[in-house]
């Protein structure tokens, strides 16, 4: 099988790091081949050079033997390169067929002939067999449908080389295999396929070749039928990763975190997307909420951490019930919250380093005096946690936050929400798009409050992370919880089935004990209860 | 009072409403918040009302008023226009914060305005002759009918509603259409799918600022004979039009109505008989001061409700960056 | 050697200050002023040309060219600037807080209002007249634009234009209040303006008019002067402050610290509204009587004076301090415009400049804005290209 594509000592460069480092790639006609690496590796870079969103400092591409030249997605399309981004293209707004036909629209007499296009499209999805509703709005259909019409995009636009960049996050197991065979067959039609990923089992399964790319270089390309998943782990980091965390026996504390019945109804499109959720943490453990991205559980975070407001339910921090009250009586009453979002929620990217450490703090003594900022005292606290958390910054407590490393802008947040010593903690998708190094010190962190009698409640969409880090699982699908089980008594196997909801258990809502139960009114009462401050 | 005076005076408000709001829709839709539509009427106003003076004066047109009217629509759109490319530099080329630049031409254009009419016409006031009604007893049968379509009636009037039949066409068949509709939508979408997002979000304030401009001249012709240097709000009710039509151009044509209904009001509450025994009763009551805060007040609480679920162009008011992924 | 290594720390310093941000505040307005003034000339070159280099000099002088001496014409400036320092710290507190406030000039009418009708009517408060009549405009100042605090706070009106319409709203009400049910007491039906404010209730000259006799200068101008103090300090030294430019900066990671959002909202355009109506209030309490003094004249016009809070709240980069200084200069070629009459220049020119200096402000806070896209990018792209814990250097 000849080349189609061939990328020659390809090198780009942003300010202060080099992407790609004189990499070459090769793809043969109808192959599925593998690009593989962590995150920073420059897989992504690579493959939007080909797709003409960039273009490269030095280095030439190739088709068919030919040296050609992409300057745009119009250029990369003119040669027949397509890609699936991982954050979909899509106009929400739009139906299925405009987003398919957005840019090559086919007019008669001025109009868009949409009914043409609905043949079309509809030709290819019987062919590929893609069930697809060319009618339906985006923000209506599954994510599975979505990906969907990004493939169509490609097809109907007679793309042979197919870009897939991480394709995979977003789907349930079943979706997964549904794509797995799409590829399959489209390679057998004579495409060729990039499956931008760092996901070794799909490798391993459907792929014919892997290039492994780590920290901008070509590492190697290898045949996947001589290779191994640990092979291709090591090649990928560099070393062995230690996939189990040694995590020690700990006994059960009292409940920190209890949410019951509850359910946050989507303002605009009237859903459930958290539907009569119950569940507890107790102190000394961590409780991971695993499943696929989009099933509640960003709502269920951010109603328990006061940034939405719950239709129905409640929520005990401590005994004491925070459903009713603000954010920061939550955050001075117990709960510390590593968001989802860093950059949205987390911090203030043109402050400085001390005045985010200091985010939740600059209300309370010594950080202010009557009412006035005390500079002092925020410096010393931000010194102090430079320090303890090793948080790398150019210029100490005064660095603006934005210019720091997405590795060390997480330990800031990290840093102070732990600081904060609250029994509870809720980490929403913690280490994602941070490296290996970033990654074991976070989870380190976690362990670390765990075993010092603290409660952690983990939202995670990657499933090792799920099980190397967490005692307990409850996994949600569809706003409710479908399993609730110690993570030693599951495989990764089952805990997908739940997530696609093909299982479903009778999980019984957790609640109070009568003796909680009084506690709770006693604190209502203004009752005992260890103040911190 | 009757029934087709308020019709006919109620068109004369609406028009105006309708065409700078449909403005408003093109800008906001490739993705470019336009505040600046009230200085895009003034000036075209300004250029359109002493165009006319101009020619009146010259004695040129003078058996074929409705081609002046044209010619005059057509200056009027075009220094819109002209007005336009400040902001869509200011906002596309330069991604500046797209609000203040509005308010940048805003301030610029009035006193822009009032700057060359002092030095152009002597005045801040520009006359003209008012012969632009129709007069015409094209349907003398239905005489309700005639006084409102070819009597007491002004071909801006049509030529507005051509445009929005022409818009309505537009988003929904056309490849232009829906071209600029994904760029105010997603454009990083628009772009992947090989559209030029930066020309087609130009092209979109450039269209805004011809039919604002347009609209300045719509709004002096039917309602006075002169241009005092204001649009008494206009452009600002018109973005509120825009709102309250979520960016829907029949929904648009709805809200025109409505608040168009109200600035009637305004204007003609006391020859309502039931308001003028009211006026008579109370001398020192101020009705008139109620009728025109109507507008907006009106305005404010259709925002008020309406605004919770706004769906506006997502990312409109968002500069945009090519190299953005 | 020590003297070289003085002056080479001084050089060093130099640079390293014009690296920071406040250097390139300062440098994108002085920027903007240059590139106003510059089509300013041109269009006075086009227009007169032989009177264009006169033109130019007066525009230049300003104040300074009084005809009672520049002394004189610097307690006129001192004058006129103080109700635009109130309007110009009004919109930037708003600004600060991430919320354009345009209606500035409502919220400036009503304080002018509330003050006047006090000024008129409240003779039976003696000495307390003025004192009430200034705490009366900044309270209904603070009141008018807590309005669309309000709107936006609980319904998500677009703040914009909810300012706009209670501008315009402001207007009629005014108007309609004066001259209907209070035409009697307040307006002088000769010029269809309100009457002059009692004795009373008039700003005290301070020492004002010793120093600068008949130029208008008063106690005003201390006020503010204390008020740019004050706001100054609670912006950048309280709390409070803090809470309210946090909203600004990220109102997301604001309402994640606990800041209650609505609350910023509403409290940030009470607190520029009393500004704008402290300096409407100002204004019409002002001693001094200049023509028709400063009386309010019932049109259906909506008063530039909130407006020009804009240009100034921009140029001086919504810090207090530059508040000040801008407003100085735009108020300072402002005066010029008798000057430029005189001469045969229309008076609308320093207006024209203002205007193009507002638009080439609108600039420089692109070029702000340029180096803030630019880190920002700069971190997107290191997102997704993570490298490991190290820093890039700056």
């Amino acid at each position: 099988m000849a080349n189609i594509i061939e990328m020659r000592n390809i090198t780009k460069a942003f300010p202060g790091i080099v992407a790609n480092d004189n990499v070459t790639f090769e793809l043969k006609k109808g192959e599925i081949h593998a690009l593989l690496g962590e995150n920073g590796a420059g897989k992504s870079t690579l493959m939007s050079i080909l797709f003409g969103m960039y273009k490269q400092d030095s280095g030439t591409i190739l088709k068919n033997g030919e040296v050609i030249d992409i300057n745009s997605p119009n250029d990369a399309n003119d040669y027949g390169i397509g890609m699936v981004h991982q954050h979909f293209k899509l106009v929400e707004v739009f139906s299925v067929l405009d987003n398919v036909i957005l840019g090559i629209e086919e007019t008669k007499k001025g109009i868009i002939d949409r009914r043409q296009a609905e043949q079309e499209i509809l030709k290819l999805c019987d062919k590929y067999s893609l069930q697809v509703d060319p009618k339906a709005i985006i923000e209506d259909i599954t994510v599975g449908m979505q990906q969907r019409t990004e493939i169509l995009k490609m097809l109907i636009r007679k793309n042979e080389v197919l870009i897939f960049d991480e394709p995979t996050a977003v789907l349930t197991p079943q979706e997964i295999d549904q794509l797995m065979i799409t590829m399959k067959n489209l390679a057998k039609e004579g495409r060729s396929i990039i499956f931008i990923t760092h996901k070794l089992d799909e490798i391993m399964d459907v792929c014919d070749r892997v290039t492994i790319l780590r920290r901008g270089k070509l590492i190697d390309t290898v045949d996947v039928k001589s290779t191994s998943k640990e092979k291709l782990s090591r090649m990928m980091v560099g070393r062995d990763i230690d996939l189990v965390i040694d995590k020690k026996e700990i006994k059960l504390g009292e409940t920190a975190l209890l949410v019951k019945d509850l359910t946050v109804i989507n303002e605009i499109s009237k859903k459930h997307s958290v539907n009569n959720v119950s569940f507890k943490v107790n102190k000394g453990e961590i409780v991971c909420i695993a499943g696929i991205d989009g099933n509640g559980q960003s709502e269920l975070a951010y109603a328990i951490s006061g940034l939405i407001r719950p239709a129905k339910g409640s929520v005990y921090l401590n005994y004491v019930d925070v459903t009713r009250k603000g954010i920061r009586f939550r955050n001075d009453h117990g709960l510390s919250h590593i968001p989802e979002d860093r950059h949205k929620y987390g911090l203030i990217l043109q402050e400085n380093l001390a005045n985010n450490l200091v985010l939740k703090k600059y209300h309370l003594q010594p950080f202010h005096k009557r009412g006035f900022i005390q500079n002092e005292a925020i410096n010393e606290l931000g010194e102090k946690l430079i320090n303890k958390f090793d948080i790398r910054s150019g210029r100490g407590v005064k660095t603006i936050v934005g210019s720091m490393s997405g590795g060390n802008q997480q330990k800031t947040i990290i840093a102070r929400e732990i600081d904060k010593d609250n029994e509870v903690i809720l980490a929403v998708q913690m280490v994602r798009g941070l490296d290996v190094g970033a990654v074991e010190f976070s989870h380190k962190q976690l362990i670390e409050q765990r075993n010092k009698g603290h409660a952690i409640l983990l939202v995670s969409l990657d499933l090792d992370e799920v099980y190397s880090v967490s005692d307990r699982v409850l996994v949600m699908y569809k706003g409710e919880i479908v399993k609730d089980s110690l993570t030693k008594d599951i495989s990764i196997e089952e805990i997908g089935y739940y997530m696609a909801g093909i299982k479903k258990d009778n999980v019984k809502p957790a609640d109070f004990t009568k003796e909680e139960w009084e506690k709770v009114e006693l604190l209502k009462t203004g009752g005992t209860r260890d103040d911190k401050q | 009072m009757s029934l087709e005076f308020i019709i006919a005076q109620s068109l004369i408000f609406i028009m105006p409403l309708l065409i700078v709001a449909l403005a408003g829709l093109y800008s906001e839709k490739s993705g470019t918040v336009n505040i600046g539509l009230e200085g895009m009427m003034v000036m075209g106003a300004f250029a359109g009302v002493l165009f006319i003076n101009r020619m009146q004066g010259a004695g040129r047109f003078a058996n074929t008023p409705q081609l002046l009217l044209i010619f005059g629509l057509l200056v009027a759109a075009a220094v819109g226009l002209l007005l336009s490319i400040l902001l869509a530099f200011l906002a596309i080329k330069m991604k500046a914060d797209q609000t203040i630049g509005g308010t940048a031409i805003n301030l610029l254009a009035v006193a822009l305005v009032i700057f060359l009419s002092k030095a152009l016409v002597g005045d801040t006031r520009v006359p003209f002759t008012p012969v632009f009604e129709f007069k015409s007893s094209f349907l003398s049968g239905i005489p309700f009918l005639n006084y409102i379509l070819f009597d007491k009636a002004y071909l801006t009037t049509y030529i507005v509603f051509a445009i929005l039949l022409l818009t309505v066409f537009i988003f929904r068949s056309t490849k232009f259409g829906l071209r600029l509709s994904a760029c105010g939508e997603h454009p990083q979408a628009a772009q992947s799918a090989g559209i030029n997002v930066i020309r087609y979000r130009w092209i979109g304030v450039l269209i805004s600022g011809f039919l604002a401009g347009m609209g300045g001249l719509i709004y002096v012709i039917p309602s006075s004979a002169s241009f005092d240097g204001t649009v008494s709000g206009y452009g600002f009710l018109a973005l509120g039009v825009l709102i309250f039509g979520q960016w829907k151009p029949v929904k648009i044509l709805w809200a025109a109505i409505f608040f168009g209904f109200f600035k009637t009001l305004s204007v003609i509450f006391f020859g309502i008989s039931f308001i003028a025994s009211l006026t008579n009763m109370f001398p020192n009551f101020p009705f008139a001061m109620i009728f025109r805060m109507l507008p907006f007040l009106a305005t404010m609480v259709v925002l008020a409700i309406t605004s919770k679920k706004s769906r506006a162009p997502k990312a409109a008011g968002i500069p945009f960056d090519p190299l953005s992924t | 050697m020590t003297s070289n290594n003085k002056s080479y720390s001084f050089r060093e310093k130099l640079k390293a200050f014009s690296q920071t941000d406040r250097f390139k505040m300062i440098a994108s307005s002085l920027i903007a002023i240059f590139l106003g003034i510059l089509i300013g000339f041109i269009v006075i070159l086009i227009n007169n040309p032989s009177v264009a280099f006169s033109g130019f000099g007066r525009l230049l002088m300003g104040p300074l060219n009084n005809p009672n001496g520049a002394w004189i014409g610097i307690g006129q400036l001192m004058y006129r600037s103080t109700p635009l320092i109130f309007t110009g710290l009004a919109v930037a507190v708003a600004f600060k807080t991430g919320v354009f406030n345009i209606g500035a000039s409502g919220q400036y009418m009503i304080g002018l209002f509330v003050a006047s009708i006090i000024g008129v009517l409240g003779d039976g408060l003696g000495f307390m007249q003025w004192p009430v009549a200034l705490l009366g405009g900044a309270l209904a100042g603070a009141f008018w634009g807590a309005i669309p605090g309000l709107f936006k706070a609980f319904y998500n009106v677009n703040i914009v234009i909810s300012g706009i319409m209670f501008n315009y709203i402001a207007v009629y009400f005014i108007n309609g209040i004066l001259g209907t049910v209070l035409r009697r007491q307040m307006v002088d039906s000769n010029n269809n303006r309100t009457i002059k404010v009692d004795q009373a209730a008039r700003t005290p000259y301070a020492f004002f008019d010793k120093i600068f006799p008949n130029s208008g200068a008063d106690f005003g101008f201390i006020l503010a002067v204390i008020a740019v103090i004050v706001v100054f300090i609670i912006m950048n030294k309280t709390v409070f402050g803090r809470e309210l430019r946090s909203v600004g900066l990220n109102k997301d990671a604001a309402k994640y610290a606990g800041v209650n959002e609505k609350k910023a909202i509403i409290t940030s355009m009470a607190i520029s509204g009393s500004l704008a109506g402290m300096g409407g209030a100002l204004f019409i309490l002002a001693p001094t009587v200049f023509n028709l003094g400063n009386a309010y004249a019932l049109e259906n016009v909506v008063l530039t004076a909130g407006f020009d809070g804009i240009p100034i709240a921009l140029l001086g980069h919504s810090n207090p301090i530059g508040v000040l200084f801008s407003t100085l200069f735009i108020t300072y070629i402002k005066i010029s415009n008798v000057g430029l009459q005189s001469i045969g220049i229309a008076s609308e020119t320093v207006d024209l400049i203002v205007a193009i200096i507002l638009y080439f402000s609108a600039f420089s806070l692109i070029i702000s804005q340029y180096l803030a896209n630019f880190l920002k990018n700069r971190r997107k792209r290191k997102k997704e290209l993570q490298i490991d814990g190290t820093e890039v250097g700056v």
